[in-house]
This record gives C-alpha cells, sequence and structure tokens, in this order.
C-alpha cells in the first residue's frame, strides 16, 4: 500500500535521525508484540542456580547454515576496495506488516470529479455555515486545484483526496476525516496551504442537517462506477 | 502455587504496583537493616483495556483525618449495611444507594479483583484542554519552516474543542490575538523586562477595568473563554492560525557576527504562564514550548550573545564559573512552581546543535510532568515524530494525556510515606501516614503530577514505624492506598484508587522467606532513582560512593559466606542479579556526566525518573540482542564476549537502537551478498534486526536514534562503550581466540567489580 511506508530519517540534519513512518504505517501497528525483552541468565555473579532462562525471542529467523550460506572470508585479507561502500539506503530494507498487492486502479485521479464534491459540499454548507467561513474555505479548494492542474501535487496525494473526496460523499466523516490527517502528517508540506479547508469542509458537512446533504449525494463523484476498486484503497485509512 | 515472580507480575499488570520488598519486616530496626527501603514503583494511569470505570462517587471512610476509600481489604456487615475503614478501624454506615448489597451482591469495589478500580465523577462543567504553543522564531529558515508545518499539522491532531493559543518570540514577545476576522493582532513585550502576573494580565486586558478605589479582578473562566482572545477552540481558528503560522518570520533583529540571536524565552514564558494563570487556572493546559537555541537576554537567560563566551559545561560547573546558573534556575523553578501549583505542564521541545539550557530549564518539565525532546534540528523525523506521538490515542481512542493529577497516599498506621521521586511536585499534606524522615520529595502524603500519561510511573519511599520486639501486627498484613484525581483527555473527571497489601513478617526467624520476596529489577530502579535525586544536588563521586556502601551492606546481610573467604561468597536467586545492575547503573550517564554537556545529563535524567519499571531497566543496562545462522535471534550477555564477527547486533538502550554488524558480516555485505538470489538467507538475517526494532521505533516516547554500524566503525562506539568490558587492551593476552573484541577502556569490568565486592562483603573488618 502505497499509503503504508517508512523513509530513512535526515541524516543531514540529525546525526542516526531515526527512519520516518507514514500515518498509515503508525496508526496500523498490530497488538504488541513486546519483542527484545529479554535478558539473559547471569554468567558469573553467583554460584546459585541461576534464574530460569529467559525463552529467546520468537521470531523465527533464516535457515541455519546449509550449503548457499555466504562464503567465509578470508579473516586475513583486507576488505575489498579502498572505500567503504554505504549500506543500502533503508527504503528497501523495512518491510511493513501488511503489505497487499497494490490493486489500485491504474487510472489518474480526476481533479473534477474531486472538486465537484468539495464543491458540492461548500455550496450545502452556505445555507448553515456564515458567509466569512465558506469563502475562506472555498479560497483554499481554489488553491488546492491550482495546485493539483499545474502539476505541483504529487499522485499519492492526488489519489488520497481522490478517496477523500468519495468518503465524503458517502457520509463516511471520521474515514475522510482520516484521511485529511494521514495527509497532514505524509505531505504536510504539499497540503499544509489549503488542507485546512477541508477540514473544515468536512467538520461543517457532517453537522448540517440530511435534507441539505441531498445535492452532495446527487454530485458525480470520483469513483461511482467502480465502488469495488475502491475498497482497497480505503481499507488502511477507515478506522480500526 | 505460585511463585514470587507470578506474584510480582500479576500484581503489576493488575495495580500497576512494584515494590522492593513483597513480605515487609515488622519492626523499625529490621527494615533499615534490609538496606533497601521498602519501597514501590507506582504507574497511577496503567493502561488497564479490561477495567470499565464506574459511574458513580467513591465511598469515603468518614472519618475527618482518613478518608479512606471503601476497598476490598475492608471488613464488611451486609446485614447492617456497615463497613469497617482498613486504615483507621472506623465503622462507618453505606449511603442510601448502597441499600441492595449482599454477600452475593457485591459492589464492584469490593471485590478482589477490583483492586484498582476507577471512578467517573461529576465536578462542575467540562472545561476544555488547553494547548499554548510559545515558537522561538530565532531559527534557521529551513528549521523553522519545518517547525512551522508540524504545528499546523498539529492543528489536525488537536480535539475540535480544544483551545488554542499562540506565543511567538524572539528579541521581543508576542502574544497573538485569533480572532476570526480582520486584520491579525497581537500584543508585544520587551524580551529584556520581567513583569508580575498581575501586569501581564492587565496588558493583555485580562482583567476587568478597576472601578474606582477597587482593584481590577480577573475574569471568571466563563467570561474568559468568551473573551479570551489569545486562547480560541481549534474548530474556530484553525484556519486562520494555519495562515498566521504559515506567515511567521524568522526574527527580524539582524544577528552581527560572532553573536547569538537575542532570544527571550524567559519573559515567553512569563507572559505564556501568566495568560493561562489569569485565564484557567486549575485546567489541563500544556504549554509547548519550541527553542532553537539557549535564552540569550532578559530573566533566565543562560548565556550571553557572545558567541566566544560558550555555554556552561560540567567542567565550568565544578570550577563555579557558571555565571548565570544559580539565577536563572531560581527564575525557571518559580515560573514552574506556579505553573503546577495551577496545574498547567510545560513541554520544552528543544532542536539545536548546541546546548540549550535544559539544565537550567529541566524544572519547568519535571515539576509539572511536561515532556523533554531534544533534538539537533526540527526538520529531522525523530522530533516530528515525536512530537506527533505526543497526540497519539489509545483503544478507545482516547488522548494519552491526562492533566491536573493529585496522587494521595494512605498506609496503615505501621508504615509511614518519606516521600515520592518523579515528575512532581508536593502538595504539603500533612497527614497521620507522613514520616519525619524524607526521601525524595518528602514532608507530605499528596503529590500534583499536572502532566500524566498511562506510563508515568513514580517512586514512593515508606519506612515501617513499628518498634522492635513488638508483636506483628494484628492481621498481619499492611496496606497501602493511591487516589488519583485527574482529568482525563475527553474532558471528564475520574479518580482511580488502588489498595494493595503485603504480609508482615518478623525478620528474626523468617529472613529467607523476606529475602525470596526480594524484587531485584524494582528495587535497582528505586534505588537508582535515589541516587540520580542525590546526584541532582550533591556531587558526584558522592553519590557513587553512597550507592557502593549500600550495595556492600546487602551483600553483607543476604550473602552466603565463610568470613574473610570471598570465593564463599553465594547470593540467592532473588538478588543475583542486583550487582549487575548496580554496575551498570555506576557507568551510566544518570550518575557519570562525563562525556555528557549538562543538557543531556538533564535530558537523561528527565525520562530515567518517570518511566516505568520495564523501560527503566533498559536504560541502565540496555538489552542486547544476537543475530545469527546458528539458531534464532537470543538475548546475549552485554558483554564484549558478545560481539563477535559472524554475528549482527541488536542494542537497546532506549535512547538508541544500535544495530552493529560484526567483522564478518560487515565484509560481505560490502561485498554485496544480500542481492544475489543464492544468498537470500543472509538478506533475511540483515534485515531481521531491522524488523524487530521496528516495534519499538513505532511505540516509544521520544523517539530513539537509531544507528547502523559495523565493526570498526566510529558509531560502534555507543555499543562498545555500554558492554562490560571483561577483555581490554590490558587482560588481551590472558583470553582464548574467540571471546570478542577488546574495549580499549581502564574501566574496570564487571569481574573485577565483584572480584572486590566479594572481598569488601566478606571482610571481617568492614
Amino acid at each position: 500500500m502505497e499509503d503504508m511506508y517508512v523513509k530513512p530519517g535526515n541524516q543531514e540534519r540529525g546525526w542516526n535521525d531515526p527512519p520516518q513512518f507514514s500515518y498509515g504505517l503508525q496508526m496500523a501497528h498490530g497488538p504488541q508484540r513486546n519483542l527484545l525483552n529479554k535478558r539473559p541468565p547471569p554468567a558469573m555473579t553467583s554460584g546459585a542456580g541461576a534464574p530460569p532462562a529467559a525463552p529467546p525471542s520468537c521470531n523465527p529467523l533464516a535457515p541455519p547454515p546449509c550449503a548457499v550460506a555466504p562464503p567465509l572470508l578470508n579473516p586475513a585479507g583486507p576488505p575489498p576496495g579502498a572505500v567503504a561502500t554505504p549500506p543500502p539506503p533503508h527504503l528497501g530494507q523495512m518491510r511493513t506488516k501488511r503489505e497487499a498487492a497494490i490493486s489500485q486502479s491504474e487510472s489518474e485521479p480526476e481533479v473534477e470529479g474531486v472538486m465537484s464534491v468539495l464543491n458540492g459540499a461548500l455550496a450545502a454548507c452556505r445555507r448553515a455555515v456564515k458567509a466569512q467561513v465558506c469563502n475562506d474555505v472555498a479560497k483554499r479548494l481554489h488553491l488546492m486545484e491550482d495546485s493539483w492542474r499545474s502539476g505541483r501535487l504529487s499522485l499519492p496525494v492526488r489519489r488520497r483526496m481522490d478517496t477523500l473526496s468519495a468518503e465524503l460523499q458517502k457520509g463516511r466523516w471520521d474515514a475522510a476525516d482520516d484521511i485529511h490527517r494521514s495527509l497532514m502528517v505524509d505531505h504536510v508540506t504539499e497540503v499544509s496551504q489549503w488542507m485546512v479547508g477541508v477540514k473544515r469542509l468536512i467538520a461543517e458537512t457532517r453537522n448540517l442537517s440530511p435534507e441539505l446533504l441531498e445535492p452532495l449525494q446527487k454530485v458525480r463523484g470520483p469513483v461511482e462506477e467502480e465502488p469495488d476498486s475502491a475498497e482497497p484503497v480505503q481499507d488502511p485509512v477507515s478506522e480500526s | 502455587m505460585t511463585t514470587y515472580q507470578e506474584f510480582i507480575q500479576q500484581n503489576e499488570d493488575r495495580d500497576g504496583v512494584r515494590f522492593s520488598w513483597n513480605l515487609w519486616p515488622s519492626s523499625r530496626l529490621e527494615a533499615t537493616r534490609l538496606v533497601v527501603p521498602v519501597s514501590c514503583l507506582f504507574t497511577p494511569l496503567k493502561e488497564r483495556p479490561n477495567l470499565p470505570p464506574v459511574q458513580y462517587e467513591p465511598v469515603l471512610c468518614s472519618r475527618a483525618n482518613c478518608k479512606a476509600v471503601l476497598n476490598p481489604l475492608c471488613q464488611v456487615d451486609f446485614r447492617a449495611k456497615i463497613w469497617a475503614c482498613n486504615f483507621c478501624f472506623q465503622r462507618n454506615p453505606f449511603p442510601p444507594s448502597y441499600a441492595g448489597i449482599s454477600d452475593v451482591n457485591q459492589p464492584a469495589e469490593l471485590m478482589p479483583q477490583f483492586s484498582t478500580i476507577e471512578y467517573i465523577v461529576q465536578r462542575g462543567p467540562a472545561a476544555p484542554l488547553i494547548f499554548l504553543y510559545v515558537v522561538d522564531t530565532c531559527l534557521e529558515e529551513e528549521d523553522l519552516q519545518a517547525l512551522k508545518e508540524s504545528l499546523q499539522m498539529s492543528l489536525s491532531l488537536l480535539p475540535p474543542n480544544a483551545l488554542v493559543g499562540l506565543i511567538t518570540f524572539g528579541r521581543m514577545v508576542q502574544v497573538h490575538e485569533l480572532s476570526c476576522e480582520g486584520i491579525a493582532k497581537s500584543y508585544v513585550f520587551r524580551g529584556t523586562k520581567d513583569l508580575t502576573a498581575k501586569q501581564i494580565q492587565e496588558m493583555l486586558g485580562l482583567t476587568k477595568p478597576a472601578v474606582a478605589g477597587q482593584q481590577g479582578r480577573p475574569l471568571a473562566p466563563q467570561d474568559a473563554a468568551a473573551t479570551c482572545k489569545f486562547l480560541q477552540p481549534v474548530h474556530r481558528v484553525d484556519m486562520n492560525l494555519t495562515d498566521l503560522l504559515g506567515e511567521l518570520q524568522r526574527d527580524p533583529w539582524p544577528v552581527p557576527q560572532g553573536k547569538r540571536p537575542l532570544r527571550s524565552t524567559g519573559v515567553a514564558l512569563s507572559v505564556a504562564v501568566g495568560l493561562l494563570e489569569g485565564t484557567f487556572p486549575n485546567t489541563g493546559a500544556r504549554v509547548m514550548l519550541f527553542i532553537g537555541g539557549p535564552p540569550t537576554q532578559g530573566p533566565g537567560m543562560v548565556v550571553g550573545d557572545e558567541l566566544k563566551t560558550p555555554i556552561r559545561s560540567w567542567h565550568d560547573i565544578q570550577k563555579d564559573n557558571a555565571r548565570h546558573l544559580k539565577k536563572a534556575t531560581k527564575y525557571y523553578e518559580a515560573l514552574a512552581n506556579r505553573s503546577a501549583t495551577n496545574g498547567h505542564s510545560i513541554d520544552i521541545y528543544a532542536c539545536a546543535l548546541d546546548q540549550t539550557g535544559l539544565l537550567e530549564m529541566k524544572c519547568l518539565s519535571n515539576l509539572t510532568g511536561g515532556h523533554i525532546v531534544m533534538g539537533d534540528s526540527f526538520n529531522t523525523s525523530l522530533f516530528k515524530q515525536t512530537f506527533q506521538r505526543v497526540f497519539s490515542k489509545d483503544y478507545n481512542g482516547d488522548f494519552r494525556m491526562a492533566f491536573g493529577g493529585v496522587l494521595e497516599v494512605k498506609t496503615s498506621r505501621e508504615l509511614k510515606v518519606c516521600g515520592a521521586i518523579g515528575p512532581c511536585v508536593s502538595l504539603n499534606s500533612k497527614s497521620p501516614c507522613v514520616s519525619e524522615n524524607e526521601l525524595g520529595i518528602g514532608g507530605t502524603s499528596q503529590w500534583k503530577v499536572c502532566g500524566l500519561n498511562p506510563s508515568t510511573t513514580l517512586g514512593i519511599y515508606f519506612e515501617v514505624v513499628n518498634q522492635h520486639n513488638a508483636p506483628v501486627p494484628q492481621g498481619g498484613r499492611g496496606a497501602v492506598q493511591f487516589v488519583t484525581q485527574y482529568q482525563h483527555s475527553n474532558t471528564q473527571r475520574r479518580i482511580r484508587v488502588t489498595t494493595i497489601a503485603r504480609n508482615w513478617a518478623d525478620a528474626q526467624s523468617q529472613i529467607q522467606h523476606i529475602e525470596s520476596s526480594f524484587d531485584q529489577e524494582a528495587a535497582a530502579v528505586l534505588m537508582a532513582r535515589l541516587g540520580v535525586f542525590r546526584a541532582e544536588s550533591e556531587e558526584g563521586p558522592d553519590v557513587l560512593r553512597w550507592l557502593d556502601r549500600q550495595l556492600i551492606r546487602l551483600c553483607q546481610k543476604f550473602g552466603q559466606f565463610n568470613k574473610d573467604d570471598p570465593t564463599s561468597f553465594r547470593l540467592s536467586e532473588s538478588l543475583s542479579l542486583y550487582p549487575q545492575f548496580m554496575f551498570h547503573l555506576r557507568r551510566s550517564p544518570f550518575l557519570q556526566v562525563f562525556n555528557n554537556s549538562p543538557d543531556e545529563s538533564s535530558y537523561y535524567r528527565h525520562h530515567f525518573v518517570r518511566q516505568d519499571l520495564t523501560q527503566s531497566l533498559i536504560m541502565i543496562q540496555p538489552i542486547l540482542y544476537s543475530y545469527s545462522f546458528h539458531g534464532p535471534p537470543e538475548p546475549v550477555l552485554l558483554d564484549s564476549s558478545s560481539i563477535l564477527p559472524d554475528r549482527i547486533l541488536l542494542m537497546d538502550t532506549f535512547f538508541q537502537l544500535v544495530i552493529y554488524h560484526g567483522e564478518t558480516i560487515a565484509q560481505w555485505r560490502k561485498a554485496g551478498y544480500q542481492e544475489m538470489a543464492e544468498y537470500e538467507n543472509f538478506k533475511q538475517l540483515l534485515q531481521a534486526p531491522l524488523d524487530d526494532a521496528q516495534e519499538i521505533l513505532q511505540t516509544r516516547f521520544p523517539m530513539p536514534r537509531y544507528i547502523d554500524t559495523e565493526h570498526g566503525g566510529s558509531q560502534a562506539r555507543f555499543l562498545l562503550s555500554k558492554v562490560n568490558p571483561s577483555q581490554t587492551h590490558n587482560n588481551l593476552y590472558a583470553w582464548g581466540q574467540e571471546t570478542g573484541a577488546p574495549i580499549l577502556t581502564d574501566d574496570v569490568s564487571l569481574q573485577v567489580f565483584m572480584d572486590h565486592l566479594k572481598k569488601l562483603a566478606v571482610s571481617s573488618s568492614a
């Protein structure tokens, strides 16, 4: 899933900066396995029976050495090359727990679909919410549309906005809210200028009385023709 | 029949309590002879997913100087509807609502499995949580941008009806009005002049205008909420505040060559504390201070603005060469105490390459239960993710933070409370349970813990007061009750009550039983906290001498040996690990300031005296796991002999996660075997420690540093400085081949330490 990832830390600004986990990965961690919390029995501090040996961590590891074990390099020989090659970047190394096959639709999300849903929601809000607030939201939606059309938004952001608008249209406020949060956490540089408008839109829309929401539901949404293909995208970010 | 290990674990799981002794010596004299005081680590808000809170008020003992809460240890007469307090023996009638109780219909608080129980109580209108950001603008562009983005992001993580405020500072201090319309306004204070709380409140318009002859009065909280333009609900001002944050600029005052920026942290904090004091006293609030360097002007300055004068080091402090230290510390302590009195906690997020003055400012967080996060830059994953985790939620979707905690400890009459060590302040409550002897923050049986989370743990120290040769008290058990009142993050007021009991034992005849009830892990952490508490007020070598003295006395008391024969010395199972813990504690950054700046020492100590037992033990004696082709990963001794060429080691010190590749592994990795299909198992071997480390990286607060290193690498020093140096350049030729890498140090090894310890313990001239 493209929203469950680990990036390396910023080694230029902070020494030994830890890797950065995406919002989806942080929220998704399952029950604590509590590895790495055992100590071996003491070897030399007492003659009396050592306390019961702690069972080793239960993570099954690579097979014991067999024919394909790496050959023993001559320990006396110098390491090859004069300059040590740096270890491969962690991006490839960290595995996520729930790596599902990426089955999203291959098509590029449509800005029109997303904007029509958001503008529809805004229009519904104008009946009940102060004009000042609606104008502020409109300004930000405009900013977002601008950024989208001029190619300044990355694909993951566009995809997630697509999903967000789908959730908003279906009235799944918590899911939409969660997606907004995941975008703020993972892509704050791209979205910080306008995302608060989307956040406010979700907050105001969910408080509207049902009859005001009808026009929103009639708006042609981005994935209305294939509701099922949207599921795998939505699962990781829905509330668990 | 449960062993003591199981008993200890069950009690920790249920009540969040770990006692140093689980069988208590019945006289004061015998208790002092045990060396380690009767004491416990207590986690007031331990996460208990299977403990639903009850929705009524707790029933209290009616005696005025008791007021203990009804608990499973009380004797109950169901027919007469009367209960006897187990602390003062007062007989109390049940309230009318308990008319229906009986033997088969008991209220939850009487059942043994509810030794810990939580009550939700209604105490006035629900008060919203308050978050006041205090932001240093004397940062580099890149850092300021990253910080602004993190703050904007945090607005999405706050609950919608929380109140939020913004103060920015550099040379001047600006308090921003968060009104929803029109031009952004702010009130500006000079950074050099300290003002009283009253002056600040008047200048910010927080007091009603003075009627002729009368003083201005502070506004009532309801008025304040409506009219306090500086603290507004997130859902109303998020768009404006996002814009405001986005437009923040670097402090405009130019910084000449060779100078530091003028940073008025002291006045900024004074304004923040005064603002909250005047508008929302006694409500849960967090002041979140973000700084990129030390305070350089005004009250609380830590260093001058000349770069050629470096900020104080431990060397300077020992030579009494730290000009601003005493005054600055006093200034921040006064602010901290005021804040604690109001129930407000202060967090410090300090990101800079040099020190920022945490030594002077640590009391702000230590006394109020706030966080200290220390990083190199705001544009790092360490800061960003640690900051996100401040707002982490539990299994119910509620924030893990709690506010305004008040902990009260009651004891049965044979026991008294000497004090507490942890992120708290004394409430000076002189109940009959208070001992005259103080250990930690003493002279009270009530403490305030303004900022709390599920892992916050206090060390509480007791004293047995029974006279020698007095009979073992009737009933044979001593009891302690912990009552924690607090504001939950969902704004409910709650009371959590934990009541525990342990048997008394006559030390003369039952010393083996008392010995087997010793919890060496808890004892190590409790003694360590005492050591750190002393270190903060005494010279370094004195603390080590004191610690050594206690260890020798403990070994003399409980060791089995023949006089003057060190080789005969044995310790039983329940004490066997204790000397090792003490050995590592002596070398730890909590008691050794060498190689750490004063800020770093303050940072490490801050985290040490508030973590639960497991994490504290990791800090004292890091955990080491070994990965190899020879079998599944296993814990190994924290010893140089564990460092082998064909192993990968994973070390967790709490503050760092170190993955160390042995010499052969490193060569294979460099040769790229992990890329080849036939060597898939090597790729898996390299990956395994990373996977195991991931859980820690994803959950720990604060986020640890992550160090990937190998044999001969400069970063390997993090591992080499922690392991027991059983093989050094001094004894190299006495050891065989496959026993690990020698450590270049003159530090004493555990073996030498133990030899000395045994010699001193068995000596008849001690």
